[in-house]
């Protein structure tokens, strides 16, 4: 019987799922499980849709079609957890499994802390993440570093550090990531500033990190993270649908060390983009500048899974003049007021951002200094924010009733 | 009934038709007057092929059917051809063969299909084969006349039809805002543009406003040889002194009341751009 914490080799028992899985298929066979046996109703994925560079989401119901799904999209830059919340009830109906890279286990916990989730019903696969690429870079990487028509490819995936493509033709081709993003290509800058590598707070953390040996490349390394995770892992072992192994000692502590210098990384690329930010004033300026180029498109709020309320602040023109473009300095600030604390660094409102305002540096930026004063790490457990707003009616009521905009008394 | 300038003229030509039919898809200022109104089907409810100013092809999908009785433009006009016994001129089943026959016929369009259409980037005409990538740059190497060169012809400036006067003493410009588009009959359907920006104004100089006794925001009344409509005025350095702007999305305060349909001689494009006004305050209570 699989406990929290105990790790395993793991791949598809069916040889096709193998074969489509990246890494053995484990990932596939174990959502292809969760939905045959009943444990949930639906397994919300991502599918290639027009060619490798979009990532569609997909919700699936026959399990049949579960094998669209297999295979990591690494230029899937999409965030699952606000899906769930506007498209499938929040999950409140239906038991959905999902795979989750940390930023969508991350934006799953803070929509499920205002009660816009219901995580009882929602069964994280989580997948170790080293970093997305968005589909524009990817395609113009490939084209001005690889020297490859971007059509061509019919493969990409990400290996010991290096980017790899493989052509139409059968060619391979890598380059070093960090050579690539020296040169401004590479993964997303959210993405080189994640600390989230394995998401332990999924039910179970799934990657090819730590498979060594003649595993390496056909199992995934699965880190059982709650009961659920093992119920699951236990059930596709005893169904003959996955098959597992033992780990070596030594592949544990190779998964550790990678993951530590996945962090150090981390640490690093904050370092370079906050220092590049400035402080006080000139941190101030440079965000105004930035945001001056602002068209009041609503596409950061409505990516947003901090994002929720139902009477969004900006709209009300006591605080927010309607009908300007740029919109007054206030439409940012209160974003920065309301999310900060619980920006979880998923890169949507930057990704979406119609004007390519670097809006997720500022945000993270915040996030990271509240964090050291404050002490609370968003989308890592049920922990509620500091400041973010989390009742959305009630603190309307208070607001109004108190005629304070203080969310938090710094003065107590 | 919005878009068109003098519109006084335009509603009294309406008004002495025999018979409007409209096509539209919500019951326009101008469908208000029609005998018939077709409900048609919005751009997500078809589909089809668009071709922009860019010249580019670019392929529409459906994502749902059209609601109530309002049906897709091409079966509107293959059943009214039906019923005017035409039926054999119109036997479409689909649009890709619509597509086909645009394609046949038309030599800048010869190599586009389906198929070809099917990319973000779609194909712009010329595109006279199908081993032909499309044209996105017109007039790359050289121009269409036989030694490759261009012919650049200067025009006399010629002042517009109407100009400012002792009685009409200001320009007045019209066009749109970022919020509304043209008549506002998708636009301010919107609740989300409609708390942007509800209505029009017209915009005045400082200095012409203090000369005229105008505040900000107040309601006065803007004139032309053609007619009169209530508006809000915004006093703005953002416009030229002797200059007024108006956008023209609203019915309520529509800018093409004023407007001037003098036409260019060759392009026949009305004079949007300008005319002669005066602005009054409003006294009366
Ligand atoms: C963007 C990305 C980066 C990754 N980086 C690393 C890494 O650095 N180190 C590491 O150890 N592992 C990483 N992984 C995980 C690894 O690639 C495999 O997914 C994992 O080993 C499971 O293999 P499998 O054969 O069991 O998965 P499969 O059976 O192939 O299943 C893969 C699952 O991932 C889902 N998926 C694919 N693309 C996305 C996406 N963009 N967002 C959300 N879900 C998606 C699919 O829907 C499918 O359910 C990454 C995965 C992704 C998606
Ligand atoms: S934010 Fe983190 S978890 Fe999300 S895609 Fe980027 S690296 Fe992966
Ligand atoms: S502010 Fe941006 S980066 Fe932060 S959680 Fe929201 S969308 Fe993600
Ligand atoms: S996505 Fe960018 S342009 Fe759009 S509202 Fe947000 S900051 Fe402004």
């Amino acid at each position: 019987m699989a406990a929290k914490g105990d790790t395993f080799y793991a791949w598809a028992a069916d040889a096709a799922c193998q074969e489509k899985g990246e890494c053995g298929g484990a990932v596939t066979a174990l959502l292809t499980h969760a939905l045959k046996s009943g444990m949930v109703d639906a397994v919300l994925a991502v599918k290639k849709g027009q060619d490798l560079y979009d990532a569609v989401p997909t919700l699936i119901t026959d399990p049949a079609e579960i094998a669209q799904t297999a295979g990591s999209l690494h230029c899937g830059t999409l965030l699952l957890s606000k899906l769930v919340k506007k498209y499938l009830d929040g999950a409140e109906k239906m038991r959905i499994a999902v795979p989750v890279k940390g930023c969508d286990a991350m934006g799953l916990y803070e929509l499920a802390k205002r009660n816009q989730v219901n995580l009882d019903n929602v069964l994280m696969i989580g997948l170790n993440c080293g970093g997305s690429v968005s589909p524009v870079s990817a395609r113009k990487m490939i084209a001005e570093k690889f020297g490859v028509n971007p059509d061509d490819v019919v493969k990409e995936e990400i290996d010991k550090g290096q980017f790899i493509i493989v052509t139409k033709d059968g060619q391979h081709k890598g380059i070093s990531i960090d050579e690539l993003e020296e040169e401004g290509f590479g993964r997303r800058s959210n993405c080189r500033r994640c600390k989230m590598k394995v998401p332990r707070q999924a039910d179970l953390a799934c990657g090819n990190w730590g498979v060594i040996g003649d595993k390496a490349g056909k199992a995934t390394f699965v880190e059982v993270c709650s009961e659920k995770g093992a119920n699951l892992l236990d059930g596709a072992v005893k169904a003959g649908a996955v098959k597992t192994d033992a780990v070596p000692a030594k592949a544990l502590e190779i998964r550790g060390k990678v993951e530590n210098a996945m962090l150090k990384l981390g640490d690093k690329w904050r370092a370079r983009y906050f220092e590049g930010l400035g402080e006080g004033n000139d941190r101030l300026k440079k965000i105004m500048d930035e945001t001056s180029r602002c068209i009041k498109c609503y596409a950061c709020i409505e990516n947003c899974p901090i994002c929720y309320c139902v009477e969004c602040s900006t709209k009300k023109s006591y605080l927010v003049e309607p009908g300007q473009v740029p919109p007054p300095f206030m439409f940012h600030l209160i974003r920065y007021a309301h999310i900060s604390d619980s920006c979880i660094n998923c890169g949507q409102c930057e990704e979406h951002c119609a004007m390519d305002i670097p809006n997720a540096l500022f945000m993270h930026a915040l996030q990271v200094d509240l964090q050291e004063m404050f002490g609370h790490t968003p989308g890592v457990d049920m922990e509620l924010p500091v400041l973010a707003l989390v009742e959305e009616k009630a603190e309307r009521k208070r607001l109004s009733d108190t005629g304070s905009d203080q969310i938090f008394n710094i003065f107590e | 009934m919005i878009s068109d300038p003098d519109i006084n003229h335009v509603k009294h030509a309406l008004e002495s038709l025999e018979f409007l039919v409209v096509q539209d898809i919500f019951l326009t200022e101008t469908a208000e007057l029609a005998d018939v109104v077709l409900p048609a089907a919005c751009y997500a409810e078809r589909g089809g092929t668009q071709t922009s100013t860019e010249r580019r092809v670019q392929m529409w999908r459906k994502a749902q059917n059209p609601p109530g009785e309002a049906k897709e433009d091409w079966k509107i006009i293959s059943e009214l051809a039906a019923k005017m016994g035409y039926a054999k001129q119109f036997p479409y089943q689909d649009i890709e063969e619509i597509f086909n026959e645009v394609a046949a016929l038309t030599p800048s369009y010869h190599g586009m299909n389906y198929e070809r259409l099917n990319r973000p980037e779609a194909l712009h005409w010329p595109c006279p084969s199908e081993e032909h990538p499309g044209t996105p740059i017109l007039h790359k190497e050289k121009f269409a006349h036989p030694d490759g060169l261009g012919i650049f012809a200067p025009i006399e400036w010629k002042p517009p039809a109407e100009v400012p006067d002792a009685e009409y003493p200001f320009v007045l410009t019209t066009g749109r805002i970022l919020w509304h588009w043209h008549t506002g009959s998708m636009t301010r359907r919107s609740a989300t543009l409609d708390a942007e920006v509800p209505t029009g104004w017209i915009e005045i100089n400082p200095e012409d406003a203090k000369a005229l006794g105008i505040k900000d925001k107040e309601i006065v009344r803007a004139i032309s040889r053609r007619g009169s409509v209530e508006v809000p005025a915004k006093v703005t350095k953002d416009i030229m002194k002797g200059v007024m702007f108006m956008p023209f999305h609203f019915a309520e305060c529509a800018a093409n009341i004023l407007t001037n349909n003098a036409l260019d001689p060759i392009a026949k494009i009305p004079e949007f751009k300008a005319c002669a006004v005066k602005v009054e305050k409003i006294t009366e209570a």
